[in-house]
């Protein structure tokens, strides 16, 4: 496979509270980018948009769109630094004066930083204390074992 | 404070009754995401980067404590225990659930409160000095006008579907703290040749993608032709704004390209026809609304100041964050939101609280919100401001930091707002950790931050203005200088070539070393230095040695 092939993952916010999900290779929305699910050819970049266009149309999602992914040392990670930060939340929520995560967040989170480090990012984030709400993290997701999986 | 009457709860109350069925609707598939869109912005929701966001109006940035503790309720209850004052004076929850959002807005009408006109092409939230009706410098409280405004423009059916968005701000002191000449219409309350209060009347400023100062198209309106002439000067926005280019649609545009003059006249003409006419103010109906705004029970005789410890901190937070007050014995404080390395604008649930309980205490029960994104305590008794500074330290809320270098604006930028091409925050905490300790020797100094061309981080009007970009899929940031939002209005220039996230908070400390370089003495401010100097010494700092 070509380091350079263009790898899209369908994200959306789910409707009834606006969080940022992205299709799971399970067909379900997840809150987690480590669990999206792969386009790598046109076939499967419209079967995501027709997804897309479905769950949108059942009032599950709203304003889907595809987000272009690339493969690092790290692992994927997506190619625009914003998509970067919607996958992995907010850099600055450890100095958020009196921010409380919800439970689903820091359980994600605890599964993140079990699967891996931080890719590259400045001091400041490698050392936040809670740096699973940085979006480097997003580059610390496996490829081959997702790849797998989303095949 | 200005209470409602029954016309303004009924109105909140339908709206939320409205738009609870909305949801309703949107969640049973019953409305489109098309046909819903419209309806929750209406109502201040957005959907931001990461959640669904509550803008949440604050008429003219002023809060009673039990507003207060109710914006502390719904960040406990229904965001995630925190809240952001933001540069409109508004408060906007970043994580609430479409599903509690009529909750909310029922939360909100039982204070008094709403987020009608948050959004949208219509008249928003009007803003004020927010020392208003405590100053010293002013000739009278701005705030029952901005009433009467908001008043006015609160569901105007022929203002509901303007060309873009617009925005008034009003100030009546000589010394602008309501940015009057960046906004779309900027009133200045004035001491009229014959005695009477009038305005002088701005128009067609703002910043964005097209930064420009307004233009003063009247000096001497009367204040009983108030609603007439922002009337005529709306309509003649509303009929010739452009609705082809949503870049061109604010009325700046309009007023910029066929000129102040023609402009003016064409609203003098709409205004000759209407002004004797139902919006006539009449001098009861003005004197009404200004009870409502009424000084509070000041005491009469000036209490002596108890003794306390010698405390430098102390001294210095008297220094920096209070004000000279109208009335003998008492200072305006401002609690500044801005820690150092913190994020500017945000407050928790409990330092909101403490706010509250501390204004309710101390300050007759009010509190500003500034459009410096600070918090200001408008009516404390010299005696009491060793007690309040004690009770906002215990609260992290005593940074003496106003107007220095640390006293940062900055959007939301790219780690919430979905329109954002790069973060602000970070870059301000950055800036204030690397200037902190010698932000004294610095002196004034007025640094804004802006996440995209947009410009909610005011940077047009920094002394020293970031506007983050997006350059090749990663964040960029351009500088520029010598930007002022106050009577001395102007807008920043950019230096040159931009710098990465790294790359400019390095530039603005060789800026500010350079500033420090060549000021002629300790008063001599930074724009005062940038006028003088110009840009040349300032690029030099920044780009010889590359």
């Amino acid at each position: 496979m070509s380091r350079n092939a263009e790898i899209s993952v369908l994200t959306a916010n789910r409707l009834g509270d606006g969080a940022v999900v992205f299709l799971d290779f399970e067909g379900a929305w997840s809150e987690s980018f480590a669990e999206a699910v792969l386009a790598r050819t046109p076939d499967e970049v419209r079967a995501l948009e027709d997804r897309a266009t479905y769950d949108a149309s059942h009032n599950v999602i709203v304003e889907p769109y595809l987000v272009e992914v690339r493969e690092t040392q790290a692992g994927l990670t997506p190619v625009r630094y914003r998509e970067r930060v919607r996958a992995g939340g907010p850099s600055v929520l450890d100095d958020v004066p009196g921010y409380v995560a919800p439970e689903a967040v820091l359980r994600q989170a605890q599964h993140e930083v079990a699967d891996g480090g931080p890719g590259e990012s400045d001091e400041r984030l490698r050392t936040a204390p809670h740096a699973q709400h940085r979006p480097e993290l997003v580059e610390g997701r496996a490829t081959g074992s997702t790849h797998a999986q989303a095949a | 404070m200005y209470r409602y009457d029954e016309f303004d709860a009924e109105f909140v109350r339908q709206r939320v009754a409205q738009f609870r069925d909305q949801v309703r609707r949107r969640l049973l598939g019953e409305l489109t995401e098309d046909e819903f869109k419209p309806l929750r912005l209406m109502n201040g929701v957005y959907l931001q980067l990461h959640a669904y966001m509550l803008r949440i109006a604050i008429p003219y940035g002023t809060l009673s404590s039990r507003q207060m503790r109710k914006l502390a309720h719904i960040a406990r209850r229904y965001d995630r225990g925190t809240g952001h004052f933001t540069t409109r004076q508004n408060l906007q929850f970043n994580w609430p659930k479409l599903t509690d959002i009529p909750d909310i807005l029922e939360e909100l009408a039982s204070v008094e409160m709403h987020a009608i006109q948050t959004s949208g092409n219509c008249i928003r939230n009007v803003t004020a000095d927010h020392f208003a009706g405590a100053t010293a410098d002013e000739v009278a409280d701005p705030r029952p006008y901005a009433e009467i405004i908001r008043q006015w423009s609160s569901l105007h059916p022929e203002f509901s579907f303007l060309p873009r968005k617009f925005k008034v701000a009003v100030t009546a002191a000589e010394k602008d703290r309501a940015a009057i000449q960046v906004h779309d219409i900027g009133l200045h309350l004035k001491r009229l040749a014959g005695g009477g209060l009038g305005f002088a009347v701005y128009v067609g400023g703002g910043q964005g993608r097209t930064p420009l100062l307004a233009k003063k198209i009247r000096d001497d309106l009367p204040e009983a032709d108030l609603l007439s002439y922002l009337e005529a000067a709306l309509r003649v926005y509303n009929l010739h704004g452009r609705r082809d280019n949503k870049f061109k649609a604010r009325i700046k545009i309009l007023v910029h390209e066929i000129g102040a003059a023609a402009f003016s006249a064409q609203v003098e003409e709409e205004w000759q026809r209407i002004r004797d006419g139902a919006l006539r103010l009449p001098e009861a109906e003005i004197r009404r609304i200004e009870a409502y705004f009424a000084p509070p029970a000041f005491a009469s005789r000036v209490a002596k100041a108890a003794l306390r410890p010698a405390d430098r901190a102390f001294d210095r937070w008297v220094t920096r964050n209070t004000h000279a007050h109208r009335q003998p014995g008492y200072a305006i404080v401002t609690i500044s939101l801005k820690p150092i390395g913190g994020i500017p604008g945000d407050a928790s649930a409990e330092q909101m609280d403490r706010v509250a309980d501390i204004a309710e205490r101390y300050s007759f029960d009010e509190v500003r919100v500034t459009h410096e994104q600070n918090l200001v305590l408008p009516h404390v008794r010299l005696v009491d401001l060793w007690a309040v500074y004690q009770e906002l330290k215990a609260a992290g809320l005593a940074e003496a930091n106003a107007g220095l270098a640390t006293d940062i604006i900055a959007c939301p930028g790219l780690d919430y707002c979905s329109l954002a091409n790069a973060r602000s925050i970070p870059i301000a905490q950055r800036i204030s950790e690397r200037l902190s300790s010698r932000q004294d020797a610095i002196g004034d100094l007025k640094i804004k931050i802006s996440g995209c061309i947009n410009a909610c981080g005011h940077h047009h009007v920094g002394h020293i203005g970031i506007l983050g970009v997006e350059k090749r899929g990663e964040e960029h940031y351009q500088l520029l200088l010598g930007g002022s939002g106050a009577e001395d209005a102007a807008i920043a220039s950019i230096t040159g070539p931009g710098f990465g996230p790294d790359g400019i908070v390095d530039a603005v400390e060789k800026v500010v070393d350079r500033y420090l370089e060549l000021r002629t003495d300790e008063g001599e401010p930074f724009l005062a230095a940038y006028s003088r100097l110009g840009p040349a010494p300032f690029k030099d700092a920044l780009y010889a040695a590359s």
